[in-house]
């Protein structure tokens, strides 16, 4: 019996051990590559770039410049902007955008050809994602000692940096011209091999992770989801590179300037795109995609973070910095609120009107710091689809 | 030793299956349901001021041009001025607001980062007075803050009509009452220290407008105003001795008040409601508080001790009276009811407490403190918890609050025989700390409530 259990317990204590000390190993040779990550982000273009804000008088001359047509071509987007508050009035646009899109698939058959072939593409790195996914949560759980490992492939799959600059170049290669097939397809095997890369390592471990099933399903999900995801793209990149896109329209038909011209809409138009995509993925995406595993902590921390830079309480009146109240957002699947769906769930302490006073600067926080998409990782879109914040003032009460 | 065998396998199998349910186990279900909503607790924020943009009022005749621009002026320095916002420069603002009635274009706003918007016009009527038309906006939300609002007036109260915009576009952002449109009664002091001449003065919250209410052939020190602001109760030394007089500002005649002529009054502070005072009476070297009936003339005792009570100060509501009293020993904060009665101790920290004021919302209690050689403003909470100094100098002293309760005006004195004295405020978050512009030495101040 004893001999058994030290034959055991020894067996334990080395299968112990090498989980613990099995990983240390492999890290440091993953650490390098992270350095060199954040090197390659510093350039002195950019840097230039940050220090020319300061001339902002060359962008406001051709802001101006824009402004005209805007404004000319504004009266129809205008009144959307007023009628803003009802929330409802935004889903105006969208009955509109619907008829552009078959309409521009049929001047630009370059493009609706292209829609098929990359949500293959994008089906198989959201498999892989969510592998890798699904190992995040379970490294943390087994140990704590392995933890750097996984944070490190957590920058590299989630880094919502190069899914921007994914979206960017298909917009571009799509206004191109017909090329777009071959730029997305290269786009995406770039950052397919960096995720598959350092989750290889963990996948060796656990190989059955694997379930193929819900593939077939989450391809037509992604179809809509990812028109409407690049005509956003499309719409939200027009304020930097308004010049390519008006010769476009002018060539195919007078419609789709409506959706890419107007500037001072942009925002709004690719809002409004973007709930519609979200409209349109959440129907028929929710029941079909398969649901990741849960955000780790420090996603949530990360989003956290985001939202806690803009909620300035500086400016709230006693009554309100008295008022606990939770808020709920419906989210994009770029990370973007949705900013109509912004509603106040709930009070404790205060006052109504300090609640409402209160959420107004909660509203001003997610809107403001969630314009360029908040921190999250899209695979996991279903378990952030929806966000409930608490915003709890107390600890930023004067004392 | 055949069972041990079976019994190894099955708990090696099973520490198998632990370590793959360590290690898989908290993986979710690939196909599981709606997680339902994302849940996030921010406890932690910033505070900075709030990027506003206030483009110059559009001057819809010409003979509002002039005021359109200081309107709009006086509007930003109200704003910007109380630390809680900051003005985005019209150098930056990228469209042009050109006719008060056309669309904002929120896009344009949103680049130069204004989280607020104030946009309006000047115009004249057949009269000839202003007429202001302005309209709040709430940039991020893409929606007006409120209704647009049109004030007139006549063109000599433009810089009333300018904070009148501003108390409301504060009080729309922030969700607080506004101070703007209020007056301050103040002692104005002139000359060295050893000969000081002082005489009542009173000007707009921002230094602005200012008017004497007496001349300096005589000592006058602490003036209160009422809760109309249609009269000031201050201390006298016109008989020689100091006794309390009672003014109206509209017509500047001066009311005596029937109190013993051989006695010293002082400290005098309205109730809420207007008809009655409470004040304190030296007689011999006791000191104690009395309460005055103003349409009768008939005085009442409140406190009965050998000690000094003064520096009465009524609760909002007008059920309680805060003071401070030297019966400890020391000089102490106490409150007890607006008719007299048991009084009860609420500071409790080192030093010497007094002047108490009792916050127009009721919550805090304004007061000075005197601890280690050095003056301190400070409130604390009704019960005296909380207590939270918000200056520290050579003497701060004479704490007077906002109509908001929200900021506080003192007085701070600087330290030698050249120093004088200067009127300051600060936020009752302790920030924003500045002097209040006036054109000579001042102290005492007194806010008055929001002008009608």
């Amino acid at each position: 019996m004893n001999t058994g259990q030290y034959i055991s317990g020894a067996g334990h204590l080395g299968l112990i051990a090498y989980m613990i000390f099995g990983g240390m190993f492999l890290s440091p040779k993953q650490t390098e590559s992270v350095a060199v990550q954040e090197v390659a982000l510093i350039s002195e273009a950019e840097f230039a770039a940050l220090s020319a804000t300061n001339t902002a008088p060359d962008t406001f001359a051709e802001a101006e410049a824009l402004k005209a047509p805007m404004a000319e071509a504004a009266p129809a987007p205008t009144p959307v902007e007023d009628s803003t508050p009802e929330v409802q009035p935004s889903e105006a646009p969208p009955p509109d955008l619907p008829e552009p899109r078959p309409e521009v698939s049929e001047s630009l058959p370059a493009p609706v050809q292209v829609d098929p072939t990359p949500p293959s593409p994008q089906a198989e790195p959201e498999l892989s994602l969510e592998d890798p996914g699904a190992g995040l949560p379970d490294s943390p759980d087994r140990k704590p000692t392995p933890r750097p490992v996984p944070r490190i492939s957590d920058q590299v799959v989630s880094t919502p940096e190069p899914q921007p600059e994914i979206s960017d170049a298909p917009v571009e290669a799509t206004s191109d011209t017909a090329e777009s097939e071959k730029v997305v397809e290269q786009t995406q095997e770039k950052a397919a091999p960096q995720e598959t890369t350092t989750e290889i390592v963990t996948e060796a471990e656990k190989p059955s992770g694997m379930s193929t099933s819900p593939r077939p399903k989450s391809r037509p999900a992604n179809l809509a989801a990812q028109a409407a995801a690049a005509q956003a793209a499309a719409a939200q990149k027009p304020a930097e590179t308004p010049k390519p896109e008006t010769p476009k329209p002018a060539t195919p038909k007078p419609e789709t300037p409506k959706t890419d011209s107007a500037d001072a809409v942009a925002n709004a138009a690719a809002e409004a795109a973007a709930a519609l995509a979200a409209e349109a993925s959440e129907t028929p995406a929710a029941p079909k995609r398969p649901v990741g595993p849960p955000l780790t902590g420090g996603e949530r921390e990360g989003m956290r973070v985001a939202v806690s830079q803009c909620w300035n309480v500086g400016a709230m009146s006693t009554e309100a910095m008295r008022t606990k109240i939770t808020v709920g957002v419906a989210m994009n699947e770029d990370g973007t609120p949705q900013a109509g769906s912004i509603t106040l769930l709930g009070h404790e302490g205060g006052t109504d009107a300090g609640a409402q006073s209160a959420f107004e600067v909660a509203r001003r926080a997610i809107i403001r710091c969630g314009a360029r998409g908040f921190p999250l990782p899209v695979d996991k879109y279903d378990h952030w689809r929806n966000i409930e914040m608490t915003f709890d003032p107390e600890q930023m009460r004067f004392k | 030793m055949i069972r041990p065998l079976p019994f190894r396998l099955t708990t090696l199998a099973g520490s198998l299956v632990c370590a793959l349910a360590l290690s898989f186990g908290t993986a979710s279900p690939l196909l599981a349901q709606d997680p339902g909503p994302l849940q996030l607790d921010i406890t932690r924020g910033v505070i900075e001021p709030l990027p506003l943009a206030i483009p110059d009022f559009i001057a819809e005749t010409p003979q509002a041009a002039e005021y359109a621009q200081q309107i709009s002026d006086v509007i930003a320095a109200d704003l910007v001025g109380t630390g809680l916002f900051r003005e985005i420069p019209p150098s930056a603002h990228i469209s042009k607001v050109t006719n008060f009635a056309s669309p904002v274009q929120y896009a344009d706003w949103k680049a130069i980062n204004a989280q607020g918007l104030v946009t309006g016009a000047v115009g004249t009527d057949s009269a000839g007075n202003l007429v202001v038309k302005f309209r709040v906006f709430d940039i991020y939300a893409e929606a007006p803050l409120g209704g647009g609002l049109q004030l007139g007036g006549s063109t000599a109260s433009w810089r009333r009509i300018a904070h009148k915009v501003s108390d409301v576009v504060y009080s729309r952002i922030t969700g607080e009452g506004g101070y703007f449109d209020s007056r301050v009664v103040f002692v104005s002091e002139t000359g060295p220290k050893n000969d000081r001449k002082k005489r009542l003065g009173v000007m707009d919250y921002d230094g602005a407008g200012l008017q004497y209410l007496t001349d300096d052939s005589y000592i006058v020190f602490a003036p209160r105003f009422s809760p109309t602001g249609d009269r000031v109760l201050y201390t006298s030394y016109e008989t020689g001795r100091p006794q309390i007089t009672m003014l109206d500002v509209g017509t500047v005649t001066r009311t005596r008040l029937p109190v013993p002529a051989e006695a010293v009054t002082f400290a005098p502070r309205f109730a809420p409601d207007g008809r009655s005072i409470v004040y304190s009476m030296s007689t011999g070297t006791n000191t104690d508080l009395y309460r005055m009936d103003i349409a009768s003339g008939q005085s009442t005792r409140l406190t009965n001790t050998p000690a000094i009570e003064t520096a009465p100060s009524f609760s909002p509501d007008g059920s309680q009276i805060v003071f401070e009293s030297d019966r400890s020993g020391t000089q102490q904060l106490y409150i007890m009811p607006a008719g007299g009665g048991e009084a009860r101790r609420i500071s409790n920290g080192k030093g010497r407490y007094g002047t108490p004021i009792w916050s127009p919302r009721g919550d805090l209690i304004a007061f000075t403190k005197q601890n280690e050689g050095r003056f301190h403003i400070g409130v604390m909470r009704t019960d005296g918890s909380e207590e939270r100094l918000l200056t520290a100098s050579f003497l701060d002293e004479g704490p007077s609050w906002a109509p908001n309760g929200r900021v506080i005006m003192f007085t701070r004195e600087s330290q030698g025989a050249g120093g004088a004295s200067a009127l300051y405020s600060v936020d009752i978050s302790g920030r924003n700390l500045k002097r209040v512009p006036t054109n000579a030495g001042a102290s005492d101040p007194a806010w008055s409530p929001l002008l009608k």
